[in-house]
């Protein structure tokens, strides 16, 4: 762990409110977790009791420091649970390599409960956060020109860094503990001082603390620990929804501290800055207002960032973790911890929401905007690339079988859309258009659409017959109350055209679909969403009915008025991109199909992140440039080329990947920090490849 | 009557999560004429194991991790090194090998002969202060 750093001063609950009781106990409790052999290769001490104190007196004021800025910035109107808590909880780092942070009553005599965070999973979520912060610019168009070429060599750090993470995490007990980017840039001489509030180094690793306590203070605050009957809280997921989606009362409660800590590690960092920063006073003050008002906004804007790449990329680090506990055999933890890692869509829909409809009304639009979607998915292609492309590529162990509780893992996607799930579902639904036919009437514009959802769940639940039933007498209301040309009435049409589809009668969708784009352009003019979509069923069915040259030509007309109409990045231009692409592989035309598929990676990923198109070819022309200018076995050079072979195994270029790892072994690598059993690894990715380039399968390893 | 006061040692035991090794677990300790008091605890992952705290007479250590090592579906490990000790079952470990670990070293047993001076032996020398031996957590 890194020094303690700077402390602002941010509260004096813990020097008010503390239980000296209590404390001592927390520090009895810590020797309980102790792992000595992992003391002793963090301290390098070998007496046992002076390596435990040592890393219990470096990290208990890092790990109170931000305790006691989470409990110090509570809101106003809990200022009095904070200081009950300020007296009742103590945490400290667990003193091992323990992945699970933990909470728990305190066993002695003392009252109150203790929290023990997993310095292994603090620290590899803040070297993810604090890496992919660098290694893709939040708003890449206001940067200066050239700024691609220190995104890349961000991006070659922090690959390199995770690859240099993971192999020391694996040689445990060999080596020495992990250190990363995020420490060197802790304790680099220039310091923290240079840092504006909430953006430098630290604050990335106390978001990342934050994110471990806040977490456990949640089930404290939540009554987690007490029995069921005593437990406050309001879950994340309603009481209907969860066990549907299979996830137990206890998953639930975790899902709920998992989306609690956004609002504390935001609350965090605004509240640590409003209290060095009191809002300026007096007649003469209207300026200073003016600007203390902007700094806040900007201040929330970055609060709001650390929190979200602090959730991103805690989820991201214990994924990683999963896959190297599957690696080395343990799938009991591989298990839980894959469990957890894939909590994270509930808690981005959770922070999304956060984010737009709390503190977007209050601070500004700037909250949660485009660059935030491109954000995540950035995170998200990354995520992908740590456990599919980096692990197998730089793990020691290389496991190929897939166990049973691998293979039927469900994704939440996948089970939310399971038949039984959504047939449950629209049973629910029914009932409700019960109470909404009753409170607010059979005509009303909600109970309409309640009873369009339900037909939608029942299709999705491949009920056909079902939907069809629910639509044919929908429409008849919904027409007689809003009209024929109203978009709702069309839009039925448009669902039961589907529908006929699907149940096998293709003619006779064709002929709905061909009748309702009629009246729709009729209605709205050709550029309507509404209307590409209709032709967009029509496309397809061409190609289904047997016309795939139609279908592709089509689509193609289809993709540039999608894009002309709703933007390059619109959800809609990318699946009529990818149909392209299907029609024109269907055609036989593979390099038009891969053309359609680049085309719709290109708009689906931000630039340079590693699912997009450009990323490869841009990082190629960059190894050239750099190996002329620098030679080949400039440690410079090296990592790049490192990079790109990765990179070439993930594209499918298996010749390619062989023959930049074979490179890599005519040069001396230990400038990259490489040893022995990294030099096998690599002979191992050249033989790997190769052999996949020998037998010519052309896929991602 | 002269009373033999008999020495006891905390005992830190983090036994699987599964119900089964959990209620072993707690046997053992009752067998070892001790409690082993549970601390319920909830995880930023779902935990994998549970804490048994009790306080066990050091000449009936050997009989408690006995009891253990028999009981549980892989192997265990006896951390003696620091002024805690602390079992846990190790996944990597066959089923019925206990490796001890004290500051002189490790110890690898594969059945329960001869563990009870394996155990004694990984005691650490207890000073005055009364570490480990009572205080403040234990149960």
């Amino acid at each position: 762990m890194p020094d303690e750093g700077r402390d602002p001063g941010r509260s004096i609950l813990f020097d008010r409110y503390q239980n000296p009781a209590l404390a001592a106990e927390a520090r009895e409790m810590s020797m309980a977790f102790a792992d000595y052999s992992y003391l002793r290769r963090l301290s390098g001490e070998d007496d046992p009791d002076r390596a435990w104190e040592a890393h219990f007196a470096h990290t208990q004021p890092q790990v109170r420091r931000v305790l006691d800025g989470l409990l110090g910035t509570f809101p106003p109107e809990e200022r009095e649970r904070a200081e009950a808590l300020a007296g009742s909880v103590e945490a400290f780092a667990l003193p091992s390599a323990a992945v699970e942070s933990r909470v728990f009553e305190n066993p002695g005599e003392a009252t109150g409960y203790l929290i023990g965070i997993s310095p292994i999973a603090v620290q590899l979520t803040g070297e993810i956060a604090w890496g992919l912060n660098g290694a893709h610019p939040y708003m890449a168009k206001a940067l200066p020109k050239g700024w691609e070429a220190a995104t890349m060599h961000a991006q070659e750090s922090l690959a390199l860094s995770i690859s240099r993470y993971i192999r020391d995490l694996e040689g445990a007990g060999e080596g020495p503990v992990p250190m990363g980017m995020l420490n060197l840039a802790m304790t680099h001489p220039a310091g923290p001082g240079k840092w504006s509030h909430g953006r430098g180094p630290r604050d990335f690793y106390d978001a990342a603390t934050a994110f471990a306590l806040a977490h456990e203070l949640a089930h404290i605050d939540n009554g987690d620990l007490l029995p069921a009957e005593n437990r406050t809280t309001t879950a994340l997921l309603s009481q209907q929804i969860a066990p549907l989606l299979g996830i137990s009362a206890e998953e639930n409660e975790e899902l709920t501290a998992d989306a609690a800590t956004f609002t504390s590690c935001f609350n965090y960092f605004l509240g640590t800055w409003l209290m060095l920063n009191e809002r300026p006073t007096g007649i003469l003050g209207v300026l200073k207002r003016l600007q203390w008002k902007a700094q806040l906004g900007l201040t929330a804007w970055h609060s709001a960032r650390r929190a979200t790449e602090a959730c991103e990329a805690y989820y991201s680090a214990i994924a990683v973790l999963s896959d190297i506990s599957f690696r080395r055999g343990d799938d009991d933890a591989a298990s839980r911890l894959m469990t957890t890692a894939m909590r994270v869509p509930f808690v981005q829909f959770y922070v999304q929401r956060m984010r737009e409809e709390v503190l977007a009304p209050s601070y500004g639009p700037f909250m949660w905007t485009d660059e935030d979607v491109l954000y995540r998915k950035a995170h998200h292609s990354w995520r992908v690339h740590f456990v599919e492309d980096l692990l197998p590529q730089t793990s020691r162990h290389q496991r190929a079988d897939l166990p049973d509780w691998l293979a039927s893992l469900k994704t939440p996607g996948e089970l939310a859309k399971q038949p039984e799930v959504l047939t449950s579902v629209a049973a629910d639904w029914q009932g409700k258009i019960a109470d909404l036919e009753r409170e607010k009437g059979a005509d009303d514009a909600e109970t309409l659409s309640a009873r369009a959802h339900v037909a939608h769940l029942l299709s999705e639940a491949q009920d056909f017959a079902g939907a069809v039933a629910v639509l044919e007498e929908l429409l008849v209301d919904v027409e007689r109350v809003a009209g024929a040309d109203d978009r709702g009435t069309l839009g039925i049409r448009h669902n039961l055209a589907w529908l006929r589809a699907r149940s096998g009668d293709v003619a006779g969708g064709i002929a709905a679909f061909r009748e309702l784009l009629a009246d729709q352009e009729r209605a709205f003019g050709p550029d309507d969403p509404e209307v590409l979509d209709t032709r967009y069923e029509l496309a397809w069915l061409q190609g289904e009915s047997g016309d795939v040259d139609g279908a592709a030509a089509a689509f193609a007309e289809l993709s540039a008025d999608y894009e002309r109409a709703l933007g390059p990045h619109h959800a809609a231009t990318l699946a009529t991109r990818d149909s392209l692409a299907h029609w024109r592989e269907t055609a036989g035309d593979a390099p038009g199909a891969a053309a359609a598929s680049v085309e719709a990676r290109t708009s689906q990923y931000p630039v340079l992140c590693p699912d997009h198109p450009g990323t490869l070819p841009a990082y190629e022309a960059r190894l050239e440039e750099m190996e002329r200018r620098l030679g080949p076995g400039d440690p410079d050079v090296l990592t790049t080329r490192w990079f790109v072979a990765v990179l070439r195994g993930k594209a499918g270029d298996a010749a390619g990947a062989a023959a930049a790892y074979a490179g890599l072994l005519d040069h001396d690598l230990r400038p990259l920090g490489f040893d022995d059993e990294d030099l096998r690894l690599i002979r191992d990715n050249v033989t790997h490849w190769q052999g996949r380039a020998d037998r010519s399968e052309p896929t991602a390893g | 009557m002269d009373v033999v006061e008999t020495e006891r040692i905390r005992v830190n035991v983090f036994a699987p999560g599964d119900p089964e090794s959990r209620a072993a677990a707690l046997e053992a300790f009752a067998a070892a004429d001790s409690v082993g008091k549970g601390v319920d605890a909830r995880g930023t992952v779902p935990l994998g194991d549970v804490l048994l705290i009790g306080s066990v007479a050091t000449h009936a250590l050997a009989y408690l991790i006995n009891t253990l090592r028999k009981a549980w579906s892989k192997g265990v490990v006896v951390d003696a090194i620091g002024r805690q000790m602390t079992i846990r079952q190790d996944p990597a470990l066959p089923r019925g090998v206990v490796v001890v670990r004290s500051k002189s070293g490790e110890v690898t047993v594969r059945d329960g002969a001869g563990l009870a001076d394996i155990v004694g032996n990984a005691l650490p020398a207890r000073g005055g202060d009364g570490a480990g031996t009572g205080g403040s957590g234990n149960a």
